[in-house]
């Protein structure tokens, strides 16, 4: 498996689409939660201290890697939409068939790329756990890992955009097609489910596909107000799901793999 | 330039040996409705020029695309080189298909590069067979820059990557110029007397006529006749003879050796017969003790356009 890594490595290290997006992933992920932070700072100072009450201080620890991980996760999407562009573009360019022609199995091929969303979502969270740590040691107070179990829910939710980006460019084939879909859906498609699954489903809205992982990371700031206007979603639940759903992604690319006509 | 070698002068470079280094049994794929492989069996003994021949649409690519995992067959098995994992085979087999399929922001050679990783050949020979196609000294240019040829080109380079055992090749000549169509039948018939075996699916008949030993012969999905090419197309004999009193002619040629049928045409007698038991001199000979003075005995073959015909229809 080493091995198709690295000749992964090959098709990507040239590859200035992929290094475009790594950088605008990593100036979001800084951006967006320098941005957040500072929105905090300035607001806190104008209200001379009584927002705090109302927010406490999201980006001290141990709350910081709660709040870092719900930002950061709002550019989540661009991990995924560049899974679907690598995965399309080996349609587009029939290279697909053309490892499978040299000697790779089609196992092989499916599950490189699947190897490939893990690390891109391991990175992301790496990432999220250096930008979350620098920020909690900024807003002062001692270094701690309580809470740090966001991270993980992070990986989860960054899984779940990678994989499903990736078995949405299986299934679609065409790049166009693909990215719009995924886009569609991440913006717009997935919280109408939500709110459909909501009103006539009892209640199942949190569950479905994508945005069980993003509940898993609930809104940050005002808490205290949040938790008194909504009943949060069972947390073990939407782990669950979660995990189904990624158990039901990797299924399916594999599948999809072993017995399509590429 | 091997354009006007005959069956017979291939088949005398090509040496017989007894194991096959592909076996197909029953192999069967439809596409909805459309059978686009009714269990097709064959055999391709190793070191054979082996041509597919059909029309288009027969069901050669859906063929090729088996043999090469890209496409998965309803039933039927098939064994490339004896082994059992198709992926190390194919490995030791270099493919050329119709479009070469390369990454278009990647250099020739890191294009060569995955290609050698995945058959796990050394980096070393890249270079080889860079230069072998003649792209070395534009082995870092991007392949989105490269013309069709040299695209072509690459993708041979490819295919001759680790030394293969045996070539696949899919309308190896469409869309070349004439010296490309040279270009290839050489390099197929150089590749073959390396030893290595080559598998090529053709539409033309002409083409499989003057580089192939072997052919299987595919319509509709159906394998209609599968062998040497002198077995599958062998030809009756047909030999054009004239003299001063046809009708006498006519008359004494049914007691020739081997004789089938005659036909007259343009002034000629057009005999069908069988020279494997007679001889053109024994003809000459006949007519004379008959009492015909022959002005006119060639041999001409039935065209293979028309075997082919024969064949497929």
């Amino acid at each position: 498996m080493l091995k198709n890594l690295s000749i992964e490595w090959l098709k990507l290290k040239s590859y200035r689409t992929f290094w475009w997006l790594m950088g605008l992933f990593v100036l979001c992920l800084v951006g967006s939660n320098y941005i957040t932070y500072q929105l905090k700072a300035v607001t806190s100072a104008q209200s001379r201290g009584g927002l705090d009450i109302l927010m406490g201080n999201p980006f001290g620890f141990p709350d910081v890697w709660q709040s870092v991980s719900y930002v950061s996760s709002f550019v989540l999407f661009l991990p995924g939409f560049l899974m679907v562009i690598l995965i399309t573009n080996e349609y587009n360019f029939k290279t697909h068939r053309q490892n499978i022609i040299d000697g790779m199995r089609r196992q092989e091929f499916a599950l490189t790329k699947i190897l490939l969303a893990i690390c891109l979502s391991v990175l992301s969270t790496l990432l999220v756990f250096l930008i979350a740590a620098a920020t909690g040691l900024i807003s002062g107070g001692g270094f701690t890992l309580s809470g740090s179990v966001y991270i993980f829910y992070f990986l989860l939710q960054a899984l779940s955009y990678t994989l499903g980006g990736l078995l949405l460019g299986t299934l679609l084939k065409k790049s166009g097609l693909s990215i719009a879909i995924y886009l569609i859906y991440i913006a717009f498609i997935k919280n109408l489910i939500a709110l459909l699954a909501d009103r006539y489903l009892g209640g199942i809205g949190s569950y479905t596909p994508i945005k069980s992982s993003d509940h898993l990371i609930p809104l940050p700031f005002f808490k205290q107000v949040t938790r008194q206007l909504m009943t949060p979603p069972d947390l073990t639940w939407l782990l669950i799901m979660t995990a189904i759903y990624l158990v039901g992604f990797y299924w399916l690319t594999l599948q999809k793999y072993k017995t399509q006509d590429l | 330039m091997i354009a006007g070698i005959t069956p017979s002068l291939v088949a005398e470079n090509y040496m017989p040996m007894s194991d096959n280094v592909l076996s197909i049994q029953h192999l069967s794929k439809s596409y909805g409705s459309l059978l686009a492989l009714a269990a097709v069996s064959f055999e391709v003994p190793k070191g054979s020029i082996y041509g597919i021949l059909g029309p288009n649409g027969s069901g050669k690519t859906t063929l090729l695309g088996i043999l090469t995992d890209v496409l998965r067959p309803d039933s039927g098995q098939f064994t490339l080189l004896d082994q059992a994992d198709p992926a190390l085979a194919r490995r030791k087999i270099g493919t050329l298909l119709e479009t070469p399929n390369f990454y278009p922001y990647l250099s020739a050679y890191k294009n060569l590069e995955i290609s050698a990783a995945i058959k796990g050949v050394s980096q070393m020979e890249i270079d080889q067979v860079l230069d072998r196609v003649g792209l070395l000294a534009r082995k870092h240019s991007k392949f989105s820059t490269f013309s069709l040829g040299m695209k072509q080109r690459l993708s041979i380079g490819a295919a001759l990557l680790g030394d293969p055992e045996m070539l696949i090749l899919d309308e190896p000549t469409n869309g070349l110029d004439p010296n490309g169509i040279a270009e290839i039948r050489d390099l197929i018939n150089g590749l073959s007397r390396e030893g290595r075996t080559v598998l090529m699916a053709s539409h033309l008949l002409d083409e499989v006529e003057k580089v192939c030993t072997h052919v299987a012969i595919i319509k509709n999905g159906k394998l209609l006749a599968s062998g040497s090419v002198g077995e599958v197309l062998a030809s009756e004999d047909v030999i054009a003879l004239r003299a001063a009193d046809l009708d006498q002619l006519a008359q004494i040629l049914p007691g020739v050796k081997g004789y089938v049928s005659l036909e007259r045409k343009d002034g000629l007698i057009l005999l069908h017969a069988d020279l494997g038991i007679g001889s053109l001199e024994e003809i000459n000979r006949y007519c004379f003790e008959n009492g015909v003075t022959l002005e006119h005995l060639t041999l001409q073959r039935t065209s293979l356009e028309a075997k082919f015909l024969e064949i497929t229809h």
